[in-house]
């Protein structure tokens, strides 16, 4: 497998392959990893779609990634990783 | 000599009296009180000083008036008669507002109107040079207060425009504050390389065990995702770098609407978008 690919499953038991961009956590939200990946979709030439989750660990040490339903979590994971983007810009 | 000269004149010989009896007064003073006799000494010092200025300005503006009186004098003159003449207009303007009062008919009401908005306008205009010619009356007469005044009345736009401006930075300063504490407030990323890359080997090792529920979409610049590619690889420099993703085959299901990348999370190009779990479990 490639470094940085997973293989997951969908809820009617398809498989599908992600690359996982970043995995991260975020002020406020204690204890919630996020996940960031990506299925190699462009959406322009200059812009690739990418997807967030929580990344959640079950009992049997298998994980779950589960949608932000909070809306405002989702402000804050968005505006994050906005601010992250910027900030990675501008010290290139 | 005109009239406005004898009045400021006047003006001086009243002060020149005032500031005379008070001298009287105080060296009266001085012979009764002991202990206020060296205040005394100087306030008659100041005021004598006072006196002997307001004679000097006395004679100079006797001498003066010799000079200058053809002018003010003319002055005067244009002034009485501007004076009358801004009187009649007036008087005119309200003998016509009288009467459109009392007109009924159409034709009357519109000849009163258009002669009513002419004597306005010329009544606006007399006013305006019997003020000017009154402002030129008063420079030539008391110029120091003139000039004191004109000064003054700078100095006052000067200071209302400085204090607009310091507002205005005041303004700035406190929405720049504000966006600064909206900054602050704002949910940080913490980023852990190391604990990142623990839990992508986790999610690898368990393989297709890992279920995915839903996912929240954003669209990010792609020089932004190399970065976060390269940031995956190990420190060694000799790695390869990643291809990206579009020239490696992703292991895709044959084509299902359900599953498509629109399924996993509703479009969204600038705002937050919704989660569309539900969509994955209609599929199942």
């Amino acid at each position: 497998m490639e470094d940085n690919k997973i293989t997951l499953t969908t809820l009617d038991n398809k498989q599908i392959e992600v690359e996982v961009l970043d995995i991260f956590n975020l002020e406020g939200y204690p204890g919630k990893d996020y996940i960031m990946y990506t299925l190699g979709e462009q959406v322009s030439e200059d812009n690739e779609k990418v997807y967030i989750s929580i990344l959640k660990e079950k009992d049997n040490d298998n994980y779950e990634l589960v949608g932000i339903t909070d809306d405002k979590e989702w402000e804050d994971v968005y505006q994050a990783i906005e601010e992250e983007m910027k900030s990675g810009e501008e010290n290139e | 000599m005109n009239n406005s000269e004898k009045l400021y004149q006047a003006m001086l010989t009243n002060s020149l009296q005032r500031v005379v009896e008070e001298i009287h007064l105080l060296e009266e003073q001085r012979g009764t009180l002991s202990s206020m006799v060296k205040g005394t000494d100087e306030k008659i010092e100041r005021l004598r000083v006072e006196a002997t200025r307001i004679q000097e300005e006395l004679k100079s503006r006797e001498n003066a008036t010799q000079y200058g009186g053809n002018v003010v004098a003319t002055l005067d003159t244009a002034m009485t008669a501007l004076t009358s003449k801004e009187q009649e207009l007036s008087d005119k303007l309200k003998r016509l507002e009288a009467l459109r009062r009392t007109t009924t008919t159409k034709r009357g009401n519109k000849k009163l109107n258009r002669a009513i908005y002419k004597a306005r306008k010329r009544d606006l205009r007399m006013k305006k040079i019997v003020r000017a010619t009154n402002q030129i009356q008063r420079v030539m007469i008391m110029p120091r207060q003139a000039l004191a005044k004109w000064r003054t009345r700078k100095v006052a736009k000067v200071q209302g425009k400085y204090n607009y401006a310091e507002n205005k930075l005041q303004e700035y300063n406190q929405k720049g504050a504000l966006s600064t504490l909206e900054g602050l407030n704002r949910a940080k990323m913490i980023r852990k390389r190391e604990r990142a890359l623990e839990k992508l080997r986790s999610l690898q090792r368990k393989g297709v065990t890992n279920r995915i529920l839903g996912a929240r979409q954003m669209n990010v610049n792609r020089t932004q995702t190399q970065n976060l590619r390269n940031q995956q690889q190990p420190q060694n420099q000799n790695t390869q770098p990643m291809t990206p993703p579009q020239q490696v085959p992703i292991q895709m299901p044959p084509r299902d609407d359900s599953i498509t990348a629109e399924s996993l999370a509703r479009e969204n190009t600038t705002a937050p978008t919704t989660q569309v779990s539900q969509t994955l479990s209609k599929a199942a």
